[in-house]
């Protein structure tokens, strides 16, 4: 496990994500090693607000020690939502 | 196919003297060779009527019937598959006499008495000899039908090829394209095209090696771009199509270099993809303001799961322009070797040439000292400023303002009960319907996220009456989904939820009327609060309201509108 952990978003970033992506991060919480997650969204299209409580969620885990999460490649509707929702604060925009 | 298979050959004897006639055939036969015997002309030309692949005659020239001179002149063999080759047994050995044989069609002569071992020779080696010329002419044959089987085909692609790319191109002010193709098809394309809602697209590809296979990976990244872009995609999303597409169905070591760039004139944004290509250069006034560097692989080498679709975004400059080429460009070669240079190309710049690809080809042409380049060539200016008349307005518009641009109006409803709400996605078929109809990709999106969430709410918190309350609680989450799993179950007839859409016009302009129903009691979302950061449930409401113009929940609860414009 690296310093630095990138988890890929699917197309459509929705509750039927849910368990796959609990089962992405969960090794990463555990892990000192990982400093660092980013929220790779350039394949994002679709999300809903069940994805945004993940989001929330996987913050309030991961950010123990300082550690950070990133999004990286949300572009045009999916960035606009995750504005509208103010992921901003909690999250770094790349 | 051209192999000289061993076999026995057929020869055909023929000779009225029958004791000669049968030592030749004898001597004929012991060194493998079948024989066929004829004692006057008659019997040889019934002989050719009946046996087939005689490979050779021997023929004596006194015959009882005739000379050997008849056979020769006659349609049984003069029409026999192959012409067999002809060597002449006779005691006359004066030239004239040989002359005439020999222009009447003998092939070979051999004077009586007859030394057997020499007659054996010669007719090994006509037989070698005629197989060999036979063997020739059929590979010719074959090599003509190929050369023209080819250029047939070549003419086919090549139409098909330059049916797409015009099918595909799009002239617009403010975009230049230089393009010099280093064989009948370009291994490099540039197209420009405007999304259905005004985005500028641009894509310049440059396929590995050249010609007709070069052309053929280019084909499928034109259909896709063009068609992508009239949907409205973004180009994240079409580099990864193009990806997918050339890691599935091109051979793996063929693969696209390509940049991408879209520019989104409300936003004042420039986005860039570049895969495997020189710089794209953002140039004002001779000096270079940007330069984004190939930050991926080409297209098609990456499988998906690994494929890097992140674009580099810029606020659009106010002034200057675009610049993007091959590498085609900076490597052609003069005669001593060097390459023409990424320098050289800067250099150029600097200069302000009134025209700067007339420069750049211009100079090029004097670099190589000639027009043939070692591979294609291209090399295109973007005036943002010039596509986008309105960039000069100081007023930035804003992307959510852009309204759906259909005329007509229509109505779509869909109602599901029962186990069907378990298993049909109504979000997903109903985004499908917009797509059809040619709404645009991003509004798309945005109709997608207001539906998913009213679909949702009315399926979790009406029909099923699940609180959300339980998601706040430890792996809340988790057993929020097995709970609704398990009621999800036990759905009956009498449950259902039905969406109706609704466009209606407006001069241009219009609104989106989204109803959801369901069977549920009726409840009362909750107010999202302003930590909406650090709850987990309550956001679906507060997004619904932010994507809609105005929504409104029906008593006694189980219905709601919202109207997006």
């Amino acid at each position: 496990m690296s310093e630095l952990e990138t988890l890929r978003l699917p197309n459509r970033f929705d509750c039927s994500f849910h368990r796959q992506f609990g089962e992405l991060y969960a090794p990463l919480i555990d892990s000192s090693a990982c400093r660092e997650i980013i929220l790779d969204f350039t394949q994002v299209e679709y999300l809903d607000s069940s994805a945004l409580g993940m989001m929330v969620l996987l913050q309030k885990k991961f950010s123990t020690n300082n550690r950070k999460i990133r999004i990286k490649g949300a572009r045009g509707a999916t960035e606009e939502i995750l504005k509208m929702a103010n992921m901003q604060k909690i999250f770094e925009f790349i | 196919m051209f192999e000289l298979a061993p076999k026995v050959s057929r020869i055909l004897v023929v000779d009225d003297d029958e004791m000669l006639n049968y030592l030749f055939c004898s001597f004929l036969n012991s060194r493998g060779m079948e024989t066929f015997v004829a004692h006057n002309i008659a019997a040889a030309k019934h002989l050719l009527q009946t046996e087939d692949s005689i490979e050779l005659i021997l023929l004596d020239y006194q015959l009882t019937d005739g000379v050997g001179m008849d056979l020769l002149a006659s349609s049984a063999l003069e029409t026999y598959l192959g012409r067999p080759p002809v060597i002449m047994i006779s005691a006359n050995e004066e030239p004239e006499f040989l002359e005439q044989c020999f222009s009447g069609g003998v092939n070979d002569y051999i004077i009586k008495p007859v030394n057997l071992s020499l007659l054996a020779l010669k007719v090994e080696a006509l037989i070698k000899s005629v197989s060999m010329q036979r063997l020739i002419r059929r590979q010719n044959e074959e090599l003509e039908n190929f050369k023209r089987d080819a250029e047939r085909e070549e003419q086919v692609a090549k139409f098909t090829y330059e049916y797409l790319l015009r099918q595909n191109s799009y002239v617009l002010e403010g975009v230049d394209i230089w393009l010099k193709s280093f064989a009948a098809f370009s291994g490099d394309m540039a197209l420009v095209k405007k999304s259905p809602s005004g985005h500028l697209y641009f894509i310049l590809a440059d396929a590995t090696g050249h010609g007709l296979s070069a052309a053929i990976t280019i084909m499928p990244v034109v259909t896709i771009f063009n068609s992508m872009v009239a949907k409205g995609f973004h180009i994240q999303k079409i580099a990864t199509e193009i990806n997918r597409k050339l890691v599935s169905d091109t051979p793996a070591d063929r693969f696209v270099a390509a940049i991408l760039i879209e520019i989104n004139p409300f936003r004042r944004e420039l986005s860039v993809w570049n895969g495997g290509m020189p710089p794209v250069l953002w140039v004002n006034n001779g000096d270079v303001k940007h330069k984004i560097d190939s930050g991926h692989m080409a297209l098609g080498i990456m499988d998906d799961d690994m494929f890097d679709a992140n674009v580099t975004t810029l606020d659009l400059p106010k002034e200057g322009f675009i610049f993007a080429f091959t590498d085609g460009l900076t490597e052609q070669e003069d005669d001593r070797h060097t390459p023409f240079s990424y320098d050289r190309v800067i250099s150029i710049i600097k200069q302000q040439p009134e025209n700067l690809l007339q420069e750049l080809s211009r100079q090029l042409c004097d670099h190589a000292g000639t027009e043939d380049y070692t591979d294609d060539v291209s090399a295109c200016i973007i005036h943002p400023a010039q596509v986008f008349d309105d960039l000069s307005d100081s007023t930035v518009i804003n992307v959510a303002t852009k309204s759906i641009s259909i005329s007509n109006r229509f109505d779509w409803s869909v109602k599901l009960a029962g186990q069907q709400l378990k298993n049909c996605e109504i979000p997903s078929l109903c985004n499908h319907f917009l797509q059809q109809l040619g709404v645009d990709q991003q509004l798309c999106q945005k109709i997608f996220a207001v539906l998913a969430e009213m679909v949702s709410n009315a399926l979790d918190h009406g029909v099923l009456n699940l609180p959300s309350s339980i998601k706040e609680g430890p792996d809340g989450f988790a057993q929020y989904f097995c709970e609704r799993d398990a009621r999800l179950t036990h759905l009956t007839d009498k449950d259902f939820v039905s969406l109706s859409l609704q466009w209606i016009p407006n001069n241009g302009d219009g609104r989106l009327v989204l109803e959801v129903e369901d069977s549920g009691e009726g409840y009362t979302p909750s107010e999202s609060s302003g930590e909406s950061s650090v709850k987990f449930s309550g956001r679906g409401t507060s997004l619904i309201k932010n994507l809609s113009e105005s929504v409104e929940i029906i008593s006694p609860g189980n219905k709601i509108r919202a109207i997006i414009k």
